[in-house]
């Protein structure tokens, strides 16, 4: 059984993703300098600098798609949380207790389940000052079985 | 212009293969396949498969996700190697990858 999570990364997205590359690594010079002058072998920092070589040049774009190839992951998949990822698709939501509180739901359960959803990459937490911004991962998830 | 695709594969809660590649047009010019195992909050790489440097090799790490050795390797498609990685799993940091 395959579960497959596709997200399309926007222009917000990627303005995202190349700020968390800047927390990373501070510049994209100094992860050139650490991956072709430093030859460092973290293959961490090489999949960084292709990524962000991509999101500088006009036209570069990066899709994301995580796979779960086991059945584990609906252990995660309540219907609350569901909801939650449904919510947090269609809406900006800046912090856990502004969704709990747009879901009219209690603020620990709340933080569970996005702990619970972060674990399998569906959900990242940002922190943002003292709010952590919920950002879903997720938007379409296709079940399907090989043969 | 460049399109990235990037995919994590998720083949126990505790492991995953990632998987980066990047295209030219519809030529693929990068690829990187690593399968990282969790240890508390980390994601530390065992295996990697790429052609960073234009060149095909495989990459394994100690415990703590140091570089211990390195070997040329033909490039497989993810299909492939993810069907190692089910097979072989942590074993593969015993087995001779350029025979795989």
């Amino acid at each position: 059984m395959r579960v497959e999570v596709a997200r399309e990364v926007g222009t917000e997205d990627a303005a995202r993703e190349v700020a968390s590359l800047e927390a990373r690594h501070e510049a994209f010079d100094a992860l050139r300098q650490r991956v072709f002058v430093e030859r460092c072998n973290d293959p961490g920092a090489v999949d960084d600098y292709v990524v962000w070589k991509a999101l500088r040049e006009t036209g570069g774009s990066l899709e994301e798609r995580t796979v779960f190839d086991t059945p584990d992951v609906f252990r995660a998949l309540t219907p609350r949380r569901v909801e939650l990822l449904e919510h947090l698709h269609g809406h900006d939501v800046p912090s856990i207790k502004d969704l709990a509180a747009n879901l009219r739901r209690d603020y620990k359960n709340t933080y569970d389940d996005l702990t619970a959803l972060e674990a399998w990459g569906l959900v990242t937490l940002q922190r943002e000052g003292k709010n952590q911004r919920p950002i879903a991962r997720v938007t379409s998830l296709r079940v399907s079985w090989e043969k | 212009m460049s399109r990235i695709l990037r995919q994590r594969i998720w083949v126990r809660r505790d492991e995953v293969l990632d998987a980066v590649e990047g295209f030219d047009g519809t030529r693929r010019t990068f690829y990187s396949y690593t399968y990282r195992t969790q240890r508390g909050d980390a994601w530390i790489p065992t295996v990697r498969w790429d052609n960073w440097e234009g060149q095909d090799h495989a990459d394994r790490y100690d415990e703590s996700g140091v570089l211990r050795d390195r070997v040329a390797w033909r490039e497989r498609p993810l299909p492939d190697v993810l069907k190692l990685v089910k097979m072989f799993r942590r074993n593969l940091l015993t087995m001779d990858l350029a025979e795989l």
